[in-house]
């Protein structure tokens, strides 16, 4: 499964919030965070500055749980 | 032919371009996504900006999913006219396809990384092209035989 690309709801232990804190960042428990992608270290998220938007890493240590909408099936026909 | 997209991701650019979009201009919540954005302490209008960012993806995505259905359509009718291409699905979170052959009743279900069809369109990539044609060819055979 791959889920870069997708806003999620990301449930960020103590440390992590720590962390994010220490980043001056929202240190909130529970984030809707724009995953631009992952890979083994953790998530990649877009997180809006001042000068613009930043990358960010959360390592998957912090990382206790992930919410996001799969989303709608949409569907067409092309021939009979 | 059914042609289909199932699920929603967000490019960064279409991400990008809902953040300066007017909360009036925003599709509405369904009362379950309002109650889904409550729960999980999503701003309604955050939560319109996704779904918006989603669909206006997924139209993209399903462009390619048709362009996909073309080129199998063309490469299976060349030389095995008798089969027929009855449905093809991009499953956003597998980032794969799946294509869904008939001959004589019989069906026979493939499954296509979405890379090797970027490469093939995006990158115009001839290792691509030849990995497709490949798939394709195998399969025929396989429901043909």
């Amino acid at each position: 499964m791959k889920i870069g690309e997708r806003d999620i709801t990301v449930l960020i232990t103590d440390t992590g919030r720590e962390v994010l804190k220490s980043l001056n960042l929202d240190d909130s428990a529970m984030q809707w965070l724009y995953v631009q992608d992952t890979d083994d270290m953790g998530i990649w998220a877009r997180v809006p500055r001042e000068d613009g938007n930043h990358l960010v890493l959360i390592r998957w240590d912090f990382v206790l749980a992930l919410d996001f909408p799969a989303g709608e099936t949409k569907t067409i026909g092309i021939k009979g | 032919m059914e042609i289909a997209v199932q699920g929603w991701r967000s490019s960064p650019a279409e991400w990008d371009a809902v953040r300066g979009i007017p909360e009036e201009e925003l599709p509405s919540l369904t009362n379950e996504q309002r109650e889904v954005a409550r729960k999980l302490g999503i701003p309604e209008q955050d939560y319109a900006r996704s779904v918006l960012a989603g669909r206006r993806t997924q139209d993209v995505l399903l462009q390619k999913t048709q362009a996909l259905a073309v080129f199998v359509e063309n490469r299976i009718a060349r030389d095995h006219p008798q089969v027929r291409v009855t449905r093809v699905v991009l499953d956003v979170v597998e980032h794969r396809f799946t294509v869904e052959l008939e001959f004589g009743g019989k069906p026979r279900i493939l499954r296509v990384d979405e890379d090797i069809v970027d490469d093939y369109f995006d990158g115009g990539s001839v290792d691509a092209e030849a990995k497709l044609a490949r798939i394709f060819d195998r399969a025929v055979l396989g429901v043909t035989a």
